[in-house]
């Protein structure tokens, strides 16, 4: 079923009579990767279930104005991605409200159990953890989803140019603080 | 000079972290079992659940919000009539005293006018006569008034005749 090509799906959802069913194969097809493209900027899961919820459902009421000059999957991951980030503001914002400052992530952590025994996963997700919310997005695509530079360019809505130097920084702070821990 | 532009391209070098994940999809977080199966008719409920929620409600309870809506409406409408009138300047001035007074006054006097209107021109005849009557009979009693006088003066025998008929005749200052 997860074999279907975007279009056969789409075509689908064109259909009064077949858009459930051709959403439940899109849902079933980009969940597992929109899940954890989102969890691992907020970490935590429910928080990811909450904001997985918020990003299908905006998919679902804008699917009649989905244009295809981009891939379904490059849109979805765009509303993933905004949802996610403006998560990460409310967030922010009610932390700050409710103690003075922001005091950072308070995720769930990799644990040691998560990370599979080996160590080196524990610490790039945490010296990942510590850059800029859009700078870790930038990350994601390019090193774990390994993502063209040009899709991510569709998805973020940012230049080649822009996410290339993101990547860098990105890069060289992950390094830093792998090498601090 | 001219600002040599750079090209980007997915093809250059991409830089490196000090280690190579052997499993990239180790880095994917757990989830516990059965999250997956679940997600799509968890969020299939939802999205019914909101649609029913934002679709028509039957008539029955439609009315009072329908009732509360129209009222809102015909307020906003009387207001923004009342804004329009009055930023074109076109409002009435607010009510004066002045303006009963003069209304009062244009009442009466177009009900005088009536009851004239009415009346026969004997009966203007007749009003006119009365009120002539009543100014003869003050020049009556004034004339009058000054026979007594006159007859008081000549009993009292204090004045001489003919002065006292130099003085009764009206003619004299």
């Amino acid at each position: 079923m997860h074999a279907s090509t975007d279009e056969k799906i789409l075509e689908l959802i064109r259909k009064k009579e077949t858009k459930n069913y051709g959403f439940d194969l899109l849902m079933k097809k980009y969940q597992v990767r929109v899940y954890h493209h989102i969890r691992r900027l907020l970490k935590n899961h429910q928080d990811t279930d909450d904001v997985m919820q918020d990003t299908f459902i905006k998919v679902w009421d804008n699917l009649d104005t989905f244009r295809e000059d981009s891939g379904i999957f490059t849109w979805i991951y765009r509303i993933a991605s905004n949802e996610a980030l403006s998560f990460l503001r409310k967030r922010k914002i009610r932390r700050m409200l409710s103690l003075g400052v922001d005091t950072g992530s308070k995720d769930e952590p990799f644990s040691t159990q998560d990370r599979d025994g080996e160590e080196i996963y524990h610490k790039l997700m945490k010296a990942v953890a510590r850059l800029p919310a859009k700078q870790q997005l930038v990350f994601n695509m390019k090193y774990f989803d390994e993502m063209k530079y040009t899709e991510i360019s569709r998805v973020l809505g940012t230049s080649v140019g822009a996410l290339k130097a993101s990547y860098h920084h990105a890069i060289r702070k992950i390094k830093e603080n792998i090498q601090e821990d | 000079m001219k600002k040599k532009q750079r090209k980007h391209t997915d093809q250059g070098p991409a830089p490196e972290l000090p280690f190579i994940l052997k499993d990239k999809k180790k880095s994917f977080y757990p989830v516990h079992e059965g999250y997956f199966d679940d997600f799509p008719s968890r969020l299939r409920e939802k999205i019914v659940q909101k649609e029913r929620k934002s679709s028509p409600v039957p008539v029955k309870i439609f009315w009072k919000p329908a009732l509360a809506g129209a009222a809102s409406v015909l307020i906003l409408l009387a207001l923004a009539l009342f804004f329009m009138q009055r930023n074109s300047g076109t409002v009435s001035k607010p009510v004066s005293i002045n303006f009963f007074a003069d209304h009062s006054i244009n009442t009466l006097s177009s009900a005088i006018d009536a009851e004239l209107a009415d009346l026969t021109e004997s009966e203007l005849f007749y009003e006119w006569l009365e009120q002539e009557q009543e100014s003869l009979k003050t020049a009556l009693d004034s004339g009058l008034n000054n026979a007594i006088i006159l007859e008081t003066m000549l009993a009292s025998e204090e004045y001489d005749v003919e002065l006292i008929m130099y003085q009764a005749n009206p003619n004299n200052p």
